[in-house]
C-alpha cells in the first residue's frame, strides 16, 4: 500500500524542506489525498516521485504560507530575546541536536537548491527521479546540486566553528 | 564532541528522523473520508455518489474505504437526521445570486465567459526573452486586497518558473508554467512575482497584481468569524432543473463560510451536494443528506457546487457568494 511504503520518505522530505511539525501532517494529508485523486494516472514504479513532486509544491505553499501569516501577525519588535541557540558544555551530541543543526544549516539554503540536495543526499533519488520531481533537466539538477553542496558544506563548517567555539 | 565528518554527520541524522507512529492511521481516517468515506469520529455524512463519478474515480474510492475499514474502523457513517431551523431560511427560489432557481435555465457567469475566452485565445510569437537581471523592484507588504492571478502563458518554448517575492525579497519558487498553460493563484496586490525562464533562470518578467475594485483587505479576509451563507431548502415537490455545465466554477477570494443544505423531502430520497472544481468539473468529493436531515458544510465564500438526487438530476446551482477577484495577465 502507498501510504505504508512511502509515508516515512514523505515525511522526512516535508520536514527537510523546511515544515515545522506541527505543518507536516497537514501537508502529508494534502499530498496522499492528491495522489488517491489521480491514483490511475501514475505509472507503475513512479509513485514515489509523484508523491515528491506534489510534497515540493505543497511544501512551498505551506512555508509562504507561514512566512505570510507571520509577517502579519508577528512584530519583530515585540520578540522576547531569543536565547543562545548555542548548546551548552553539557550537551550531547545526538542524532537529535544533529537534525537541528542540519535544518539550520538547510535554512541557508534557497529553496531550489535545498530541495535538489534533499532529494539527492538525503533521500538518495538518482538525477533523473530528481528531475523528474522538480521538473527541470538533468543538467540543472547536476549544477544546482554541485551549488547546493558547496553551499551546505559552507554553512556546516561555519557552524561547527561556532559550535566549538560555544563549547570551549 | 564534534563529529570528525560534520557535514555527513548531519546528513546522516536525517536518514534516522521517523515521524509518529500513529500519524499513518490519521492520514488513512482523513484520505478516506475526503475521497468518500464517512469518519467514524462522527463526521457528518460523507459517502460516494457513485453516478457523479467515473469508474475509475469509484474504483479508487471504494479500494481505499475497503482497506480503510479493513485496517480498524473507518466504517461509512450516515447523515445526522436532526433537521435545523434558523430566522434565515429561505427557500431555494428565493436565494437570488445565491443559487439558480429551481426551472431556469443556467447562464454561464462572467468568470466561465472570460476563462473561456482566455482559453482560446491565439497563442503570439514567443516573446519571452530575459529582461535585464536586477534587485527586485518591491518585496512583498503586509496589507493589501485579495486578488486571483489567472496567468497566461503565451510563450510558445519558453517554460517560466514563477516566483514570489517575499517580504525579506528573497525569491520563493511558487510554480512552473508551460507554454499555453494558465496558472492560477489566490494572492494579495501587495505582493510582488517574478518570472524566470525554466532552463537558464534568467529573468523574464516581474509584476504585481492590480488591486481590483471592491476586493476585501486583507485585515476582513483573516479576521472574523465565518461567513453564514443562507440555508439551501429542498423540498418535496421541487423539479429538477435542466442539466448544463456549472454556470460558475470555484474561486479563490472568499472568506470562511458555512454552507447549510436542508432536505425536506420525506419520499423524495437522499440529496448529493457535489462541490465543482475551479476548473468547473463536479469532483468525486460528495456530500450526502439524507430525507428530513440537515447538512452543514464548512466551506468558503469562493466555492460552488451542485445538488443533485439520488437517481443524479440536477437539482440546484449552488454559486460563489465572494467578489469575483481574478485578474488574467499573461506572460510576457
Amino acid at each position: 500500500m502507498v501510504i505504508d511504503s512511502h509515508y516515512d520518505a514523505v515525511w522526512r522530505f516535508l520536514r527537510r524542506l523546511g515544515l515545522q511539525p506541527v505543518d507536516v501532517e497537514d501537508a502529508l494529508q494534502k499530498v496522499f489525498v492528491v495522489f488517491a485523486q489521480r491514483e490511475t494516472g501514475v505509472a507503475a514504479g513512479a509513485e514515489r516521485s509523484f508523491l515528491f513532486a506534489s510534497a515540493l509544491r505543497i511544501a512551498s505553499d505551506a512555508r509562504r504560507k507561514h512566512a505570510a501569516s507571520r509577517e502579519h501577525l508577528v512584530d519583530t519588535e515585540d520578540l522576547p530575546e531569543q536565547a543562545d541557540p548555542a548548546p551548552s558544555v553539557e550537551d550531547t551530541i545526538d542524532d537529535r541536536r544533529l537534525r537541528r543543526w542540519l535544518d539550520d544549516v538547510l535554512d541557508t539554503l534557497s529553496d531550489e537548491h535545498r530541495a535538489v540536495l534533499v532529494l539527492v543526499d538525503l533521500e538518495e533519488q538518482t538525477m533523473a527521479d530528481a528531475s523528474s520531481v522538480l521538473g527541470i533537466p538533468q543538467g540543472t539538477v547536476a549544477s544546482r546540486l554541485r551549488r547546493a553542496r558547496e553551499v551546505f558544506e559552507a554553512a556546516a563548517s561555519e557552524l561547527r566553528a561556532r559550535v566549538e567555539k560555544d563549547t570551549r | 564532541m564534534i563529529p570528525e565528518d560534520f557535514s555527513k554527520a548531519l546528513l546522516r541524522s536525517a536518514r534516522n528522523d521517523a515521524p509518529l507512529d500513529n500519524g499513518k492511521a490519521r492520514l488513512l481516517a482523513h484520505v478516506v473520508q475526503t475521497l468518500g468515506g464517512g469518519g467514524a469520529a462522527g463526521a457528518a455524512g460523507v459517502t460516494v455518489a457513485a453516478q457523479a463519478m467515473t469508474t475509475a474515480k469509484v474504483a479508487a474510492a471504494l479500494a481505499l474505504v475497503a482497506v480503510a475499514a479493513g485496517a480498524g474502523g473507518y466504517a461509512l457513517a450516515p447523515a445526522p437526521s436532526k433537521p435545523v431551523e434558523r430566522a434565515s431560511d429561505v427557500t431555494l427560489a428565493s436565494r437570488g445570486p445565491f443559487s439558480t432557481p429551481i426551472g431556469a435555465a443556467p447562464v454561464p457567469g462572467p468568470l466561465v465567459a472570460a476563462a473561456k475566452a482566455l482559453e482560446t485565445a491565439p497563442v503570439a510569437t514567443d516573446m519571452c526573452t530575459p529582461i535585464p537581471e536586477a534587485a527586485p523592484a518591491k518585496c512583498s507588504t503586509a496589507g493589501g486586497h485579495t486578488v486571483t492571478l489567472a496567468l497566461r502563458s503565451t510563450c510558445t518554448t519558453t517554460t517560466v518558473d514563477i516566483f514570489w517575492v517575499d517580504f525579506k525579497c528573497q525569491e520563493v519558487f511558487s510554480g512552473v508554467l508551460a507554454p499555453g498553460e494558465t496558472w492560477n493563484q489566490e494572492t494579495w496586490d501587495s505582493h510582488p512575482f517574478r518570472l524566470r525562464d525554466h532552463a537558464t533562470h534568467r529573468l523574464v518578467k516581474e509584476f504585481v497584481a492590480p488591486q481590483v475594485a471592491g476586493a476585501p483587505d486583507r485585515e476582513k479576509y483573516l479576521k472574523g468569524p465565518p461567513t453564514e451563507l443562507p440555508v439551501v431548502v429542498i423540498r418535496e415537490g421541487d423539479a429538477p432543473i435542466a442539466e448544463a455545465p456549472p454556470p460558475e466554477c470555484t474561486r479563490g477570494g472568499g472568506r470562511a463560510a458555512t454552507l447549510h443544505v436542508r432536505n425536506e423531502r420525506k419520499d423524495g430520497g437522499m440529496l448529493a451536494l457535489v462541490t465543482v472544481d475551479s476548473k468547473c468539473k463536479e469532483s468525486p468529493q460528495v456530500w450526502r443528506v439524507e430525507p428530513g436531515a440537515a447538512f452543514d458544510m464548512p466551506t468558503s465564500e469562493g466555492s460552488a457546487f451542485r445538488i443533485r438526487d439520488a437517481s443524479g438530476a440536477l437539482l440546484a446551482d449552488v454559486l460563489p457568494t465572494s467578489l469575483d477577484t481574478t485578474t488574467y495577465l499573461t506572460v510576457p
